[in-house]
């Protein structure tokens, strides 16, 4: 892996006004990096802001304020239309639900062109090629080009949306939840074969998830956001099996583990209460009202990124302190 | 060795679509004894909600229909009882909780009416006794401010605190067996935690039987003493929940298994898929229903269905089983060895 920045995010905020002085804020002053050809898991619960993260990279939403640079150039800005074209193509997103996310009156030869077709990526005599190699290259048959989504089971479906978004070679690969919709042996064979993609292609993967178990099999770094703030980042090992963060403990102590054995001699830190609301939030670590080791320090002060003594970096007034 | 209280045995339900027949549940028995965890396990279409709904009399008739089998609760077949006797029982005998809360409630009437309506109906109670019984019941599933939110509106209350009121009124009349649906399917990891941690606490609590329906192995190992794990509409395996992970003896138990993320694993970087996908339950194989999809697949395999084998060498026990003709006497060890130990 080599350790380059293929996107640099610097105090990347993202508010949706609800109404007059009411703001949700989604994604809060957020700075990482993504490496080339790396996969950086992001997990949390649902409502944490982490699918409008990867929204904004793609740049579906406009940052409220901060900064993307993709590549060495910002894009933070508004996009012009040649711009966009060129950005687009080294881009892409997979979606979590394939049953929606495919336009159910177009072949999948169409939804698989319909890209390169804007961008002037093909000939037209070479497209009839290219689409059949894709099908067959995320394992489905050439001769299912002029066939509609429905037509498809839930995994072939997901097939042909990674066929869609590798079809522009892109560089970066933004995976919303890829498999949550999908069945147990199902999500083996879409996980294994976006990996294999990703070798052969060099590609950099952004990969939202709620399955830290897959998580921590498939991703090299992980982040684990928690309300719009991400609380923990390193390697998936470190964030795993080393948890540094309250949030990120209770999370691996919920995770079930298809052992049961295990699941008899554990001990598990259950966090009482429910994930707080997004829309005007207190200053002071969001975590704080959940926390059991919440300190006065967390209900007044927003905790800074800190690197602990086990690598990873942890956004916590427990380790700040510490220093 | 526990008399069950629930014995069910062959049942089968068909559902009648413009396609033809949907063979959803084919030949499916099992027993529930008192005060264990029962995990059900399957994809999405094996059967497994099917078969629980039938039991409770859920599945509209048509397009429903049972062919046959037989469910006993103590000495009275539920499927066999007219509407009447199953409105006793249902909510009574039986509890059920459903996998999303909000689609399950009423959203007309607040939660503390909708637990007492249960409470009224089968014990006979006036509304005074019921409200007080029925904050109790909010109590014991960890609702805070329980005066307050009985009249509060579903809407009013998180994925989390809904679930707690699906149990309180699953609970509300101390059911034998409560009947868990995906139970935990729609909530968050660490509220999926809670929940399953008030189930377990509940049912040592009360000494009731917990039938949970899921997909997710973790879940089924956490919680469950046994678990049978169903595809293509019928159980395909059987056992302790120890036996299920320990040593899988169907080849499709060992394949889900091999094809979740193990975290204590941190060597294993490739997971092993199942090739294909379920068969098509219109017109289901005529040999076993996962011999397409099967690695050790053999040619008898495609041409009859195998009947459930028992695993235990004392036979005493019937619940340990799998359908499979690996287990034949005559099944080559090799190719055994070959599919139950990836």
């Amino acid at each position: 892996m080599r350790n380059k920045p293929i996107v640099k995010v610097q105090n990347l905020t993202k508010k949706f006004r609800l109404g007059r002085k009411v703001f949700l804020h989604a994604v809060d002053d957020l700075s990482f990096e993504i490496n080339e050809t790396e996969i950086l898991g992001l997990v949390g619960e649902s409502g944490c802001g982490k699918s409008t993260l990867g929204r904004l990279i793609i740049k579906l939403h406009e940052p409220t304020s901060g900064k993307i640079d993709f590549n060495g150039t910002d894009v933070s800005h508004k996009l012009s239309m040649a711009e966009r074209r060129k950005f687009s193509r080294d881009v892409q997103l997979i979606f979590q639900d394939p049953y929606s996310s495919l336009n159910p009156r177009m072949t999948v030869k169409d939804i698989i062109a319909e890209g390169p077709d804007s961008c002037g990526l093909w000939k037209s005599e070479e497209r009839e090629k290219k689409v059949a190699f894709w099908l067959e290259r995320v394992g489905l048959h050439a001769s299912h080009a002029s066939r509609y989504p429905h037509e498809f089971s839930g995994g072939q479906r997901q097939r042909i949306g990674i066929a869609r978004a590798l079809a522009l070679e892109p560089r970066l690969v933004i995976c919303d939840e890829p498999i949550s919709a999908l069945d147990v042996s199902v999500q083996a064979q879409i996980v294994n074969l976006l990996k294999e993609l990703q070798r052969e292609r060099d590609l950099t993967y952004l990969f939202i998830a709620h399955d830290l178990s897959m998580v921590r099999i498939i991703c090299d770094r992980m982040a684990v956001m928690y309300l719009g703030k991400i609380v923990e980042l390193g390697t998936s090992a470190q964030v795993y099996d080393n948890p540094q963060h309250p949030y990120t403990k209770a999370l691996v102590s919920s995770n079930p583990i298809p052992d049961p054995e295990f699941e008899q001699k554990r001990t598990r830190s259950l966090i009482q209460g429910e994930i707080g609301s997004p829309v005007n939030p207190k200053p002071g670590c969001r975590f704080a009202p959940r926390c059991p080791h919440v300190m006065d320090i967390c209900r007044t002060t927003d905790p800074v990124d800190t690197k602990t003594e086990a690598g990873q970096v942890v956004a916590c007034h427990l380790f700040s302190q510490k220093k | 060795m526990k008399e069950p209280i629930l014995k069910v045995r062959d049942l089968a339900v068909e559902f009648a679509t413009y396609g033809g027949h949907v063979k959803a549940v084919r030949g499916v028995s099992f027993d529930v004894f008192p005060g264990e965890i029962l995990s059900i396990v399957g994809e999405s279409g094996c059967g497994k909600s099917v078969t629980l709904q039938t039991l409770m009399g859920l599945i509209p008739c048509p397009p429903g229909r049972v062919t046959s089998g037989s469910a006993f609760l103590g000495d009275r077949d539920l499927l066999k009882m007219s509407r009447q006797e199953m409105e006793s029982v249902r909510g009574k005998e039986l509890g059920m909780i459903f996998q999303d809360p909000l689609t399950s409630l009423n959203p007309t009437m607040s939660v503390g009416a909708q637990i007492s309506e249960v409470i009224i109906k089968h014990e006979n109670l006036s509304h005074k006794a019921a409200f007080k019984k029925t904050v109790d019941l909010m109590k014991l599933v960890q609702i805070p401010e329980a005066e307050k939110r009985w009249g509060q509106f579903p809407h009013e209350f998180s994925g989390g605190m809904r679930q707690r009121i699906m149990i309180a009124i699953a609970l509300a009349c101390r059911p034998k067996i409560l009947i868990a649906d995906e139970p935990t399917t729609a909530l968050d990891v660490t509220i999926q935690g809670q929940i399953l941690e008030l189930l377990k606490q509940l049912q040592s609590e009360i000494n009731m039987s917990v039938i949970l329906i899921t997909h997710d192995l973790g879940v089924v190992a956490s919680v469950s003493d046994r678990v049978a794990v169903m595809y293509a509409g019928q159980i395909v395996e059987s056992g302790s929940v120890k036996e299920i992970f320990g040593s899988p003896a169907h080849p499709y138990t060992a394949g889900l298994k091999s094809a979740i993320p193990n975290p204590l694993k941190t060597h294993q970087t490739v997971l092993e898929s199942i090739p294909g996908s379920p068969p098509d339950l219109f017109s289901p194989p005529t040999g076993c229903a996962f011999a397409v999809r099967c690695k050790s697949a053999m040619k008898v395999c495609l041409q009859s269905d195998p009947p459930p084998m028992s695993l235990d060498k004392t036979s005493l026990r019937a619940d340990r089983f799998s359908k499979c003709w690996l287990h034949h006497q005559y099944a080559p060890l090799a190719l055994k060895e070959k599919a139950l130990h990836a």
